[in-house]
């Protein structure tokens, strides 16, 4: 197994900022997975909805059966630390020339609490935005949670945010 | 199931292009190698077990329950983080236009 040359991928947070956002989700845009999704083989076609009032959470609905669908989110969002490796064999599968032509998103588990809501960084939907090729890899010898808590890690990333001024105001403090 | 006695280095084949080479044999630990063509994914059991379940339980099991999910979630996540909401928006209006 070996590493795609930049180990960073075209997560829906940096596509603004990059070239990349010219080959983004498309509405309407079908993408296919040839063996299916992990516990939903028969489900080969998908398209993601990006809704407004949904944000940032994407669906993920299958053509057939007409009722499966994912609630997925942008895993480099809620994870800024996220590098996870497409083996050399995925990205022959997913026909992926470059990074930027990949689009990751982690599957949302949803719970009764909201704040108990975990996504799957082990296991992510990964597609192709040139080719609409997709397929679930599994981020071997990568230790990724398959639960990771999206409220405790904002919650977490929010904390380090708001502690920064208090420690820059900390020696205009002491000097006053 | 077959069962075969192997020994380090020796290998097995299934069909005309897949094998499975055990590599080394240390106590209770066995390392093994794969060779087989790209479109015959290989996973750890465990591992892709755990993520077979978790896509069962994540599974919606209706458009509009999911839809109504998505909501609940996008609303819930605005509320205690507002600036992860805004991004999202503005990402989204980038990808339309």
């Amino acid at each position: 197994m070996k590493t795609m040359p930049k180990p960073t991928y075209a997560g829906l947070s940096n596509l603004t900022s990059q070239g990349a956002s010219r080959s983004t989700l498309r509405p309407g845009q079908l993408f296919f997975f040839p063996e299916g999704v992990l516990a939903f083989e028969h489900a080969r076609q998908f398209v993601f909805l990006c809704k407004p009032e949904t944000a940032p959470f994407i669906f993920m609905r299958a053509l057939e059966p007409a009722y499966l669908g994912f609630v997925c989110i942008d895993p480099f969002l809620i994870c800024p630390d996220y590098q996870p490796r497409i083996s050399d064999a995925d990205a022959a599968f997913l026909e992926l020339n470059t990074p930027d032509e990949a689009l990751l998103l982690s599957v949302v588990n949803p719970a009764p609490d909201v704040r108990q809501t975990t996504a799957n960084l082990q296991g992510p939907m990964v597609i192709n935005l040139r080719t609409g090729r997709g397929r679930q890899i599994l981020c071997e010898n990568q230790n990724y949670p398959v639960r990771y808590a999206i409220w405790n890690a904002l919650e977490q990333r929010d904390a380090d945010t708001c502690r920064t001024p208090v420690r820059l105001e900390e020696p205009v403090c002491s000097a006053a | 199931m077959l069962i075969l006695t192997r020994k380090s280095n020796e290998s097995v084949m299934i069909g005309n292009n897949i094998e499975i080479r055990v590599l080394e044999v240390h106590g209770d630990q066995v390392r093994i190698g794969f060779t087989a063509p790209g479109n015959i994914p290989i996973y750890r059991k465990e591992v892709y077990v755990a993520i077979q379940q978790e896509n069962a339980q994540a599974a919606g099991q209706s458009a509009h329950r999911l839809e109504a999910i998505g909501l609940t979630l996008g609303r819930e996540l605005a509320e205690a983080f507002p600036n992860v909401k805004k991004g999202g928006e503005t990402e989204m209006k980038a990808r339309s236009a």
